[in-house]
């Protein structure tokens, strides 16, 4: 499918489309979770990277780290987005590229400037998501103080892991990973832990993976679809021209550690995936972006200030993120009304007929 | 599989008159905390944050 950041592109959704989408009693969803890019760049080379490896390669003409005056910008501009919505809390994910670059002094400056313009109005909740090469008794002394979660990357036992998680030289990242984590686990500091992602390689055992995260004590973890789409298909997945879906190497290997999961008496670990599912399919809504029909309420503040959408799409085309918007000019509010944002806000509505022909639509969301 | 099937296995359960002291013999614990989740979202108005897919 082709498509560009222009914003007279006649791709979906267009502003008529918009007209349509949110006629009547529709209104949009305030943002609740913040992501702050706050470092482009990353030690690691990771084949599969949506910010580095695929479509878009707009990193190239970002500040390597988010300034003070963007991060007091982003802080402002947040909180002015909680008070109108009158937000109870927020989340704010500190992200990249690898932001454990920025250094430890960064984040308890960070975590000032947000806390004092946020707070006690609407409580913020503080996370890194790291890639857990960088972490050190003096970082996580910081990350306890200023109470920021920490969240790493993982992608199963060393082989698995090194399989594409590996620094520019070749070398594999497993060991460092290992060690960091090692120290996260430490008693004082294992209340920071917040889980792990781990990516899904349909050539290592998924039972195997699973319990070689299980090894680490996460109190959750979650699996990630590599990234793909109609144009370039994720590793593994062959060319459809039934276009029936029969081929499902994806769902074959989550069932695998679903059921390893699932079938102990006392539940090991929190999976977020199949937890989210079985909440979704017991009436609930949910909580992850990417499951269910939940409106999308995440928004990504890049390392020069730009509001995106989730980077994630960067994997479809060049731009394919980019709003327009940005902190200094444009508010959280007037982003709630890009078509983009609406279209991942408006639920059913924004389904093709394809997708709301499928028995489980309302759970897997489209 | 056929569709009838896979439509009837995916229908939304109705959670009312469920009793929580049924699901907590239930063997699997998370099947019973997702049931909590959903009686405590429908007393609490204020949606739990959608999270970024990318992070935990």
């Amino acid at each position: 499918m082709k498509g560009h950041s222009d914003s007279t592109t006649t791709e979906w959704p267009t502003t008529d489309d918009l007209a349509e989408l949110t006629a009547g009693q529709w209104q949009p969803t305030p943002i609740r979770q913040f992501v702050l890019k706050v470092h482009s760049r990353c030690n690691l080379a990771c084949d599969y990277c949506y910010v580095y490896q695929l479509a878009d390669q707009s990193w190239r003409d970002q500040p390597r780290q988010m300034s003070r005056d963007t991060i007091a910008a982003a802080a402002t501009r947040i909180a002015e987005h909680a008070s109108r919505h009158r937000l109870p809390s927020v989340g704010v994910v500190l992200h990249g590229g690898e932001p454990l670059l920025a250094g430890a002094r960064f984040f308890a400056d960070t975590a000032r400037i947000l806390r004092s313009q946020l707070e006690p109005a609407t409580a913020v909740r503080l996370t890194v998501q790291s890639n857990g090469t960088l972490i050190t008794e003096q970082l996580l002394d910081v990350l306890a103080e200023h109470e920021i979660f920490l969240a790493v990357s993982v992608d199963g036992g060393p082989d698995a892991h090194d399989q594409h998680r590996r620094y520019p030289s070749g070398r594999g990242s497993y060991t460092d990973v290992a060690n960091g984590l090692a120290l996260l686990s430490h008693d004082g500091y294992r209340r920071l832990f917040s889980g792990l992602l781990c990516t899904v390689e349909l050539t290592h055992d998924p039972v195997t993976t699973y319990e070689s995260l299980l090894g680490f004590g996460p109190p959750r973890m979650d699996f990630l679809l590599p990234h793909g789409n109609w144009s370039a298909r994720p590793p593994g997945f062959p060319a459809d021209p039934t276009g029936n879906g029969t081929n499902t190497p994806y769902a074959d290997w989550l069932a695998a550690v679903f059921d390893r999961w699932y079938s102990v008496p006392e539940q090991e670990t929190e999976l977020r995936m199949f937890r989210e599912i079985i909440h979704v399919m017991l009436g609930g809504t949910s909580h992850v972006d990417g499951i269910g029909l939940a409106p999308s309420s995440v928004a990504v503040i890049e390392t020069d200030g730009s509001l995106e959408q989730v980077d994630t799409l960067k994997s479809a085309y060049h731009g394919a993120a980019a709003t327009g918007l940005h902190i200094d000019h444009n508010s959280i509010d007037e982003m709630l009304r890009h078509p983009s944002i609406v279209a991942r806000q408006c639920g059913l509505a924004a389904l093709c007929e394809q997708c709301r022909a499928c028995p489980i639509h309302r759970i897997c969301g489209g | 599989m056929g569709e009838d099937d896979l439509s009837t296995e995916f229908e939304l359960i109705d959670l009312s008159g469920i009793d929580l002291a049924i699901l907590a013999d239930l063997r699997n614990s998370a099947l019973a905390q997702s049931i909590r989740r959903v009686r405590q979202a429908a007393e609490d108005p204020d949606e739990a944050i959608l999270s970024f897919q990318d992070s935990i």
